[in-house]
């Protein structure tokens, strides 16, 4: 990896300012000193709110972003928990049983009873004003097409 | 002027009215939309973690949608053309598409390239262009102080589809313009909004969202326009909990792009979806309705 660890990706980062546990370059570092289970485990690499701004601006074209994506990647094979996995469960999920994302069932899959309770009034404002998301699922006609297409890929890996 | 039209999961959903707007535009100024009625989810990113051959494989699917009926893709939302995006550019490879093809096969569909990927600011500044815009203008906006929020997924397009400089973009700028409003600039237009740890860090989300719309109010907007559903969901939904985190009131009404626009054009607003909206739409139509008494 080309990393020269100029500190530019942690610099751009907008999550760097309110999460202090998130270091971008220093999860890069981590990973070039092979700290695998390090890296794997620990829960801020789920803080990462994809948005590119380190992969625009690396001068070394390392793509910061996209090798937390990889990281995810990883932990997601490990079957690691937590709620990044859950949420990342959940969203593919709902891919493979709808075609499309059915927002409502994954939120609530992903932040749980608990969590729905956490928002508080939020969902009976929403309910309220008409802009809750859809309760029923409404998968595509053709979503069989969809789980034969993740079957295929997954059975070539 | 015709293209497939890709609204994406959100503003089918939760964002509903951010489509109704799109399509309400789009037959003001004449523009087809054929509607992709099986394209798959874009990935969000969230397949792309999970399975990144699989989420390739799904957009070349959809973009194969495209090519079919021998249109280029319109995108309404900053994710849904990153991720489209990505994956056009990555089947320009014709490897990738032999590859990808393998398994399209399987369900009787391919992809052989050549597709764009559009995003509707693109499309209302480079294919109806500011002249044919202007003309369709009836309700000008005022010079209502609109603030701009990219976001950040639509600038991280790659190769031909960006469309925008992402260190300074000015596309929303010049739209404000050109439906005679006055734009509003500041340095966190471009940042995130959150959305995608929404589900895993509500807190974040929330105090990222609170920068953007704190700095855009002290800025003097009066109004946000955002060319991204998730953008228009984390900004509206959750403003109340961004000023609590905040400790200050925001109050900052939040528009889709095609919304903003469909003011412009003089759609009833109530057409343009902005009951469902968390943050109330009031402090624009009394600022557009003195404009008109003024006028008149």
């Amino acid at each position: 990896m080309a990393c020269i660890q100029c500190n530019t990706c942690t610099s751009s980062c907008p999550v760097e300012i309110l999460e202090p546990a998130f270091r971008i370059r220093q999860v890069i570092a981590r990973v070039r000193l092979g700290l695998r289970e390090d890296v794997l485990s620990d829960p801020s690499i789920w803080s990462c709110v994809r948005c590119y701004a380190c992969v625009a601006h690396c001068p070394k074209h390392v793509r910061p972003g996209d090798v937390i994506e990889a990281i995810r990647h990883i932990a997601l094979e490990e079957k690691r928990e937590g709620p990044g996995p859950r949420h990342a469960r959940a969203f593919v999920e709902s891919v493979r049983e709808n075609g499309r994302i059915h927002e409502a069932g994954v939120t609530f899959d992903s932040i749980g009873f608990r969590g729905l309770i956490g928002e508080g009034l939020l969902p009976l404002e929403m309910a309220w004003r008409g802009k809750s998301p859809a309760i029923r699922r409404r998968p595509l006609k053709s979503v069989r097409e969809i789980q034969t297409l993740l079957d295929v890929v997954e059975e070539s890996e | 002027m015709k293209y497939a039209y890709f609204p994406g999961c959100v503003a089918l959903d939760s964002c509903k009215e951010l489509d109704v707007a799109t399509r309400e535009v789009a037959k003001d100024l004449g523009i087809e939309l054929v509607e992709l009625t099986e394209a798959s989810c874009c990935g969000a990113g969230n397949l792309q973690e999970k399975n990144p051959e699989a989420a390739l494989v799904l957009n070349a699917r959809t973009l194969g949608m495209a090519q079919e009926k021998g249109l280029d893709l319109l995108t309404v939302c900053g994710s849904c053309q990153l991720y489209l995006a990505r994956s056009r550019e990555a089947l320009e490879n014709p490897e990738t598409r032999e590859r990808v093809n393998k398994a399209l096969t399987k369900v009787g569909r391919r992809y052989d390239g050549g597709v764009k990927v559009k995003h509707l600011l693109q499309v209302l500044l480079e294919d109806i262009g500011p002249r044919k815009l202007a003309g369709h203008v009836r309700r000008p906006l005022g010079d209502l102080a609109v603030g701009a929020y990219y976001g950040c997924h639509l600038l991280q397009a790659p190769g031909t589809d960006a469309f925008e400089n992402p260190e300074d973009p000015q596309g929303i700028e010049r739209l404000v313009g050109i439906l005679g409003g006055s734009p509003v600039s500041y340095a966190g237009r471009t940042a995130c909004c959150g959305f995608h740890v929404l589900t895993v860090r509500r807190d974040l989300a929330v105090r990222m969202s609170a920068t953007g719309l704190i700095e855009a109010k002290r800025a003097g907007a009066k109004v946000l326009a955002t060319p991204c559903p998730l953008c228009h969901l984390v900004l509206d939904v959750y403003q109340k909990k961004a000023a609590k985190a905040a400790g200050e009131p925001l109050d900052v009404p939040i528009l889709h792009l095609s919304q903003l626009v469909g003011i412009a054009l003089g759609i009833d607003l109530e057409k343009l979806g902005v009951s469902r909206h968390m943050v109330s739409m009031e402090s624009v139509t009394r600022a557009l309705e003195d404009e008109e008494v003024v006028k008149a």
